[in-house]
């Protein structure tokens, strides 16, 4: 009686791979049982996986990919990022990183068509902020439309109570005025940063057109966890998407306000 | 539908970089042809048949690129180092100790010295779980040849990796 002719690589490969029928991988495994040779061949190929997807591991909090994620929503890609980067970093820009070096995040960026990073859904962070238009007559617009930079309103008793701040005044590329804002949980400053966001304000209304959440706000999915850097990363590449320019002085920013942002 | 579309597409992100880092070897490079594939794949969604898998779609749309770009530079692998740098400390943060960095690091170059071909197919199969099936309709091969360029990449790893870290540089061709 000849013996069996040991399975080929290729078959090992397909056996590993669940793409041989229930016979061919059963006579595999059967024979595996009595061949330490061929219980060998198996394991070195499987350890090639195991290696490779150890290089390779997913990584959600890759900055790179909050990067790309921002500049899909560029309706043009004329300059190259890195070039628009360097051009265009703010003080707007470098005044988030100290608020955000603390704490990791969840992310919720969006801008108008709503693309959000990893495929998050959620746009609402804190109490009636989110992505898109603001509702008139709430705090958030007024202090949108009247606050100058760093003076907080702040809502509900002292126990549990909910601050909005300016950080910053800003134009985007097309001229339009926009605004750095941050939802604090407390009184400012001694409360907790729970979002930081940006609004533009369009066609005589203001809109949300990125936010960063804390995590520990309730609202984001526990499971995501980005580093600082990422936060960072989104921030910037958010600012860099509007195309923010410098900062507005104070003496701009209340001429902007009394001008009624006309 | 295409909004759907385009979300789907950045939730794929991760998946698409990681691909597209195993593929060229550079996490830099793996950014811009990421970027590259997306905005192709965006004005080409018409081209996208509802119902069939998107992420197959993507990952030949993200080799296309790669194999584009790369007929333009030549491949370089981590001559920048700071990025090998930062690719070291990442490696050092999934594997303590050297033992198993330099099991990484010979995994990375041994996949490096694949002929493309092999390579991604190997990646579609190890690393992305696309079926035979999948891979040979995604970039139009027999499924024959998805098992011998599958089978053949295997082998070449497993045996740089049993060669030890200094495998797979171009020295070695003995």
């Amino acid at each position: 009686m000849t013996p069996e002719p040991s399975p080929t690589d290729e078959q090992l490969s397909a056996y590993l791979d669940g793409e041989l029928d229930d016979l061919e991988a059963d006579r595999i495994e059967q024979r595996a049982a009595i061949d330490p040779d061929l219980r060998h061949r198996i394991d070195r190929l499987a350890a090639v996986d195991q290696r490779l997807r150890a290089a390779f591991p997913v990584t959600p909090e890759e900055p790179a990919l909050a990067r790309i994620a921002a500049r899909l929503n560029q309706p043009s890609n004329v300059m190259p990022f890195t070039a628009r980067r360097k051009e265009q970093r703010t003080a707007a820009a470098n005044r988030f990183v100290p608020v955000m070096m603390a704490a990791s995040l969840a992310l919720l960026i969006g801008f108008g068509g709503g693309f959000l990073s990893r495929g998050l859904q959620t746009t609402t962070v804190a109490p009636s902020i989110a992505i898109g238009p603001v509702a008139q007559d709430t705090v958030l617009a007024t202090l949108l439309e009247t606050s100058p930079t760093g003076k907080p309103v702040t809502t509900g008793a002292t126990a549990e109570a909910n601050s909005l701040v300016i950080a910053a005044t800003f134009k985007d590329r097309t001229g339009r005025p926009c605004r750095e804002f941050e939802a604090v949980r407390g009184p400012v400053p001694t409360g907790t940063v729970t979002a930081v966001g940006v609004a533009c304000r369009d066609e005589g209304r203001w809109v949300v057109r990125g936010l960063v959440a804390l995590a520990g706000d309730g609202s984001a999915p526990s499971s995501i966890t980005p580093s600082s850097n990422e936060t960072k990363d989104a921030l910037d590449a958010l600012l860099t998407a509007l195309g923010a320019t410098r900062a507005m002085t104070p003496a701009e920013e209340a001429q902007t306000i009394e001008r009624a942002w006309r | 539908m295409p909004q759907d579309v385009r979300n789907d597409i950045v939730a794929l992100l991760p998946r698409l970089f990681r691909f597209a880092h195993a593929l060229t070897g550079s996490k830099q490079e793996a950014e811009d042809v990421v970027q590259t594939a997306c905005e192709r794949a965006l004005t080409r969604l018409d081209q996208f048949t509802p119902g069939t898998r998107l992420d197959s779609w993507m990952f030949r749309i993200v080799r296309t690129v790669a194999i584009d770009r790369g007929r333009r530079e030549r491949r370089s692998v981590a001559v920048d180092p700071v990025i090998l740098g930062e690719q070291i400390v990442e490696d050092a943060r999934i594997a303590e100790g050297t033992a198993a960095r330099q099991d990484l690091d010979s995994v990375r170059r041994a996949l490096d010295e694949l002929p493309e071909q092999q390579r991604s197919v190997l990646l579609m199969v190890a690393l992305e779980g696309l079926s035979y099936q999948e891979v040979a309709d995604t970039l139009g091969i027999p499924i024959g040849t998805v098992m011998s360029r599958l089978s053949r990449a295997r082998r070449k790893l497993a045996e740089a990796v049993e060669a030890g870290p200094l495998a797979g540089q171009k020295d070695s061709d003995r």
